[in-house]
């Protein structure tokens, strides 16, 4: 089965040396794409373990980032609310940079800063969801 | 002080909000926003406001929180974000900082903490606030 942290350590890996698995760019737009998904899958299978179910109202990208961001702990426990919808932030944060990653063809950021913004971003995200194990 | 005056005057706009007095809405945002943000294009911003009319006075409130942790120098952008996989669409803050990437992280990240999380569950499907390096 395949290790979605994988993701990120291939991510970190070409963003530090862009020149070896071809054009730059999109080794850039490959890396803030990618380490995207690692934080995406990963919150993905974390939610579904504390009982999210996706809703057919919006995509599937929305729906989970919607379930986070909307998160409300019912025991009163603030600090796991705020941590789940920081998570949340940040998976927004990341998915606004992956669509200009994988769909403008001007991005209005410099591909190498998406990458290395989704690379923070999502080790972020893994930390969070890392330490609740 | 200027966005504050704004803010007090849109409070008001937004209680006797009447179809009937708003003749150019776009127009009206415009010279609400004059100062406190750059508008990327004008027609789909103007529309997406006009859809969610509670955003300005978020984005006044926004302003203040945004320029006590980046500073008064940097440029804030309106646009709107589409998701072309789920047609998704929400208003962005575009954030083009003058300091380096890291600390523009950091900056966002103490946003997020102190401003955004605190009004997420109303508001953060449809406003959003991002890093711009062009």
């Amino acid at each position: 089965m395949f290790q979605w942290d994988d993701f990120l350590k291939f991510a970190s890996g070409i963003h530090k040396t862009p020149t070896i698995p071809g054009p730059v760019e999109a080794a850039y737009r490959s890396a803030a794409s990618r380490a995207y998904y690692a934080a995406f899958n990963r919150a993905l299978s974390f939610a579904i373990q504390v009982g999210y179910k996706r809703s057919d109202e919006r995509g599937k990208h929305e729906d989970l980032i919607f379930y986070y961001e909307g998160y409300k702990s019912s025991e009163k426990d603030t600090k796991t609310e705020e941590k789940m919808n920081l998570i949340g932030v940040k998976l927004r944060h990341a998915l606004e940079f992956r669509v200009e990653a994988d769909y403008y063809s001007r991005s209005k950021t410099k591909p190498q800063e998406l990458a290395y913004s989704n690379i923070k971003y999502s080790g972020e995200i893994l930390s969070m969801l890392d330490s609740w194990r | 002080m200027k966005w504050i005056l704004m803010a007090e005057a849109l409070s008001s706009w937004t209680i006797e909000r009447n179809e009937s007095i708003i003749s150019s809405t776009g127009q009206l945002y415009n010279a609400i926003f004059e100062g406190l943000y750059m508008i990327r294009d004008n027609e789909s911003v103007n529309k997406f406001l006009n859809q969610h009319p509670e955003l300005p006075k978020y984005l006044t409130d926004a302003r203040v929180a945004l320029d006590s942790i980046f500073g008064q120098e940097t440029e804030y952008i309106l646009d709107i974000f589409c998701d072309p996989e789920s047609n998704h669409t929400n208003l962005s803050v575009n954030i083009r900082p003058k300091s380096s990437i890291d600390e523009a992280l950091d900056h966002l990240d103490q946003f997020d903490r102190q401003w955004y999380l605190k009004h997420i569950k109303q508001i953060g499907h449809i406003l959003s606030f991002n890093l711009e390096f062009p």
